[in-house]
């Protein structure tokens, strides 16, 4: 049985716990939850956000991750194009890929906020670039593989 | 005739053959995250421009620039972009000396005014009417001034040039300045490092030459393509950052694990840089990779930020290209969130991808 959403968050939930204790980059504002989790082929896509960090997170449905070591980048092709991911090994929680979303989280005033840019960012993944640019793809556009300015 | 020479011909005439040419122009191309398209742009622009002169001045500096530009990883980069530059005017690589070099200078204004560019290595000290650094028996400034004066941009290549660096740290006894302080009427690209990547500038100095205009700048005058993300968002010990490992001390368990360096003072969380991605050494290895926390050298007054194996306990935003996106929280809060949160999401969205090629020039 692979984790998911609800798995991911409980281990984060305890590293804040038990880890974060005191450190000065958490925001207290913010606590731990997955946000806007859906499908992605075998593998479950969504935001994790915390009070230290917002990832872009994978949760692999298969093993197809477990032979690459940690710290290593994956390219994985989602709706809005090829986008760079670290893999991540946890003792409970196994393989799973990350990509930051934000330097820094400490500004967020509140969980609301902070769960609109999830949601967003959500919205952006799973858009095609073109969408994500305001504008559809014109015909030339799509032949020649070159979107004008 | 010099004037109409092209950058392909100077190549060719230093025995650069056109394979490893071409070979130059698409690793150039991929090192600047351009598509592969950009490649024959590349290519066209250095066989049909004029060459552009770039002289090459030397201030209070340790030479570490130049140290880093001539082992550029890739040993073609280096010979194509010093076979490119090097004919005009560096202290350090070119052949004259004395009286028939700093005659090139003035040849130079001569044949290219307002048309070379000027590439800054180090820094003016301006105490004592510029005193502590002679050349040629005049005060580096008005060398720089002058030479600052007939060109069409400048470059400030490293820490030194672009902040200021260990011969400004306080008290700054020589009053070491930036270039762009003491020249404020040409264009200042900085590329900041101590010493700058030199996959960064022999990418910054290619496209400024092959595309004839400056790469996009952050606010902070830093080419966009190189400083717009904190090593930190990109590091392999990322991981361990947001699962709470961190190494308490030198060698213990955490470190022998590979676990975070914050708590050991790594400024990777406030530092904007390519290393976590370029790496040094033609993509060998980096500090951290090493065992040992950034320590913000391409940040503005590094040695003036307190101890080097102090954590950072301020991620704030530091005025660099992601502020928009950083300072989201800050400003969120009202009605008009949800057009901010589109904004930061789709400049977070866009970092992650892999093709830049939509934001060429």
């Amino acid at each position: 049985m692979r984790p998911g959403p609800a798995e991911l968050v409980a281990g984060f939930r305890r590293i804040r716990r038990e880890r974060m204790r005191g450190l000065p980059f958490v925001n207290p504002a913010l606590e731990v939850e997955a946000i806007g989790f859906r499908p992605d082929g075998p593998h479950r896509v969504g935001v994790l956000l915390t009070p230290w960090f917002m990832n872009l997170v994978l949760l692999p449905g298969d093993d197809g991750w477990d032979a690459a070591a940690p710290g290593d980048r994956l390219v994985h092709a989602l709706p809005a194009g090829q986008l760079e991911f670290t893999v991540n090994r946890d003792e409970q929680l196994g393989t799973f890929l990350s990509a930051v979303l934000l330097s820094s989280v400490a500004d967020f005033p509140d969980q609301r906020s902070a769960r609109a840019v999830a949601r967003e960012v959500v919205q952006q993944v799973f858009a095609p670039p073109a969408a994500a640019g305001g504008r559809p793809i014109g015909r030339r556009e799509l032949l020649t593989g070159r979107r004008a300015s | 005739m010099a004037d109409t020479e092209t950058f392909y011909d100077v190549m060719r005439k230093h025995g650069i053959t056109r394979r490893s040419f071409l070979k130059f122009c698409s690793l150039t191309a991929a090192g600047l995250g351009l598509g592969p398209e950009f490649a024959g742009r590349i290519v066209h622009a250095l066989e049909t421009k004029p060459r552009t002169p770039v002289i090459w001045l030397h201030g209070l500096e340790c030479t570490c620039c130049t140290e880093s530009f001539i082992r550029s990883g890739n040993p073609l980069a280096g010979d194509v972009v010093l076979s490119m530059i090097s004919l005009d005017y560096d202290d350090t690589l070119m052949a004259a000396a004395g009286h028939q070099a700093e005659e090139l200078l003035e040849q130079t204004i001569e044949k290219y005014d307002g048309r070379y560019i000027l590439a800054c290595e180090g820094n003016p000290p301006l105490n004592e009417d510029g005193m502590y650094c002679i050349q040629a028996g005049k005060p580096y400034v008005e060398k720089l001034r002058h030479m600052a004066d007939h060109c069409k941009a400048i470059i400030a290549w490293g820490s030194c040039a672009s902040w200021g660096c260990v011969q400004a740290a306080r008290p700054n006894p020589t009053r070491a300045t930036p270039i762009h302080k003491v020249i404020t009427d040409k264009p200042v690209v900085k590329v900041p490092g101590c010493p700058p990547i030199a996959e960064v500038m022999t990418g910054v100095i290619t496209y400024m030459i092959a595309f004839d205009e400056l790469p996009e700048l952050d606010r902070q005058g830093r080419p966009k393509m190189f400083y717009s993300q904190r090593l930190h968002d990109k590091c392999y010990r990322r991981p361990h950052f947001d699962a709470g490992q961190f190494v308490e001390r030198f060698d213990d368990e955490g470190a022998r694990k590979g676990y975070c360096l914050y708590k050991v003072g790594c400024k990777g969380p406030t530092t904007y840089n390519a290393c976590s991605t370029l790496e040094w050494n033609g993509g060998l290895s980096w500090p951290v990779k090493s065992g040992h926390g950034c320590l913000g050298c391409a940040e503005d007054n590094f040695w003036d930020k307190g101890s080097f194996y102090s954590a950072v306990t301020n991620f704030g935003v530091m005025g660099g290209a992601e502020a928009t996106a950083d300072r989201v929280g800050g400003v969120i809060a009202g009605a008009a969130a949800i057009g901010v949160a589109a904004h930061a999401a789709v400049s977070a969205v866009k970092h992650l991808s892999r093709d830049k090629s939509g934001e060429a020039p």
